[in-house]
């Protein structure tokens, strides 16, 4: 008998198991989401938890937040259409095109499915939302309007994807032409989960999705963000922090001291990224430049102007 | 140049204030009496005024 591989064995099966956590319990961002991604896998192998379906519309943007979703890893995409969810309707990657696709909107729409609704984007409101169509059916253009109209009233969750989606974002940026609004504008009182940025940080979106799935809604704060991923004021959590502190300012962007002279949003901004990172969490805006505040409300126009010399000195 | 805001008659420097990267707020620039601004988003939140430096009064 091989007690090695008898002994491997039980650890992996113990390791699979998200319950089980040996101290001291790691409680960075990285180690919360992967205990979620393992938690969630258990669920859907012991069907504990049921795979949903997942509609991503796009409205009027950039499909930045989609291009974002595909340099998740922990889970991956893929991992998250195949075992996750199961993403019906998405004009980016599904197969389906044209009449096709919109039919299985429409499906969605006036059938009996129970489905999680995703939005990246504004709504664009003139002209009767023709400022911004999704697509054509028997002849007639169906407006973004329309979509997220029809769909946010039926489906069983709404989450909020990107900048444009929570308030308006880029798209509503003065002089916004497209009269762009955030979704919350169009579903009255529906709750919608909002996840500000731009783009969204894959994890905050399959870190919602995830716990979605596990637990039902997360925990919000008063603008609808999921606080275990909106709580932390960037500047608090800052590695250029300690020279603030000083009054340390860099004067170009080359310097590696605090970057509030030349406009850093960090100060008024809450979200995870300095502990989380980005691109596969090796880094983040301010290695390189400031803060631009793109997690924060008003972004970009009450974020502005992103970056200027020698404004103010005592 | 420094960064003056002023709230309620009073004139504060801000220009170190992290909440106001290159003298400006939320869309606000400082050179400017704020105080209906102020109120409208910190109603309550005399906290706020109170960590400001006063420099002088609005006359």
């Amino acid at each position: 008998m091989d007690f090695g591989t008898a002994e491997t064995n039980r650890e992996a099966d113990l390791m699979s198991k998200s319950d089980i956590i040996l101290p001291p319990e790691p409680v960075t961002n990285e180690a919360i989401a992967q205990r979620l991604y393992l938690a969630a896998q258990n669920g859907l192998q012991s069907g504990q938890v049921k795979r949903k379906k997942l509609v991503w519309l796009e409205l009027n943007g950039c499909s930045g937040n989609v291009i974002s979703l595909l340099n998740g890893f922990q889970p991956d995409f893929e991992y998250a259409i195949t075992q996750m969810v199961d993403l019906v309707y998405s004009n980016s990657m599904m197969v389906a095109d044209g009449e096709q696709a919109i039919n299985r909107l429409f499906e969605l729409a006036e059938g009996d499915e129970d489905f999680i609704l995703g939005v990246e984007g504004a709504v664009a409101l003139k002209n009767e939302g023709m400022y911004h169509l999704v697509g054509n059916r028997n002849g007639q253009p169906v407006t973004g309007l329309q979509a997220a109209k029809m769909l946010g009233e039926k489906a069983s969750s709404v989450i909020a994807i990107g900048a444009c989606a929570v308030d308006g974002g880029p798209s509503a940026a003065r002089p916004n032409l497209s009269q762009s609004v955030g979704l919350q504008a169009v579903l009255g009182d529906r709750e919608i989960i909002k996840l500000p940025g731009c783009p969204v940080h894959p994890d905050w979106f399959l870190g919602t999705l995830a716990h979605l799935l596990l637990y039902g809604q997360p925990d919000l704060d008063q603008q609808s963000r999921p606080k275990m991923f909106y709580s932390d004021l960037l500047h608090d959590r800052c590695p250029r922090r300690p020279y603030f502190d000083k009054g340390v300012f860099s004067e170009t962007l080359g310097e590696p001291y605090c970057l509030f002279k030349l406009g850093c949003r960090g100060p008024v901004t809450r979200v995870d990224c300095p502990t989380r990172q980005w691109n596969g969490h090796v880094n983040w805006p301010i290695g390189a430049s400031t803060c631009i505040g793109c997690a924060q409300s008003g972004f970009p126009d009450r974020m502005a102007p992103f970056i200027s010399y020698n404004t103010t000195r005592e | 140049m420094p960064a003056y805001v002023g709230v309620n008659g009073v004139v504060y420097d801000v220009t170190n204030n992290a909440a106001w990267s290159l003298a400006t707020h939320f869309g606000l620039s400082a050179g400017r009496d704020l105080t209906a601004e102020f109120a409208s988003c910190h109603a309550g939140q005399q906290w706020i005024l109170a960590q400001l430096k006063p420099i002088g009064r609005l006359i």
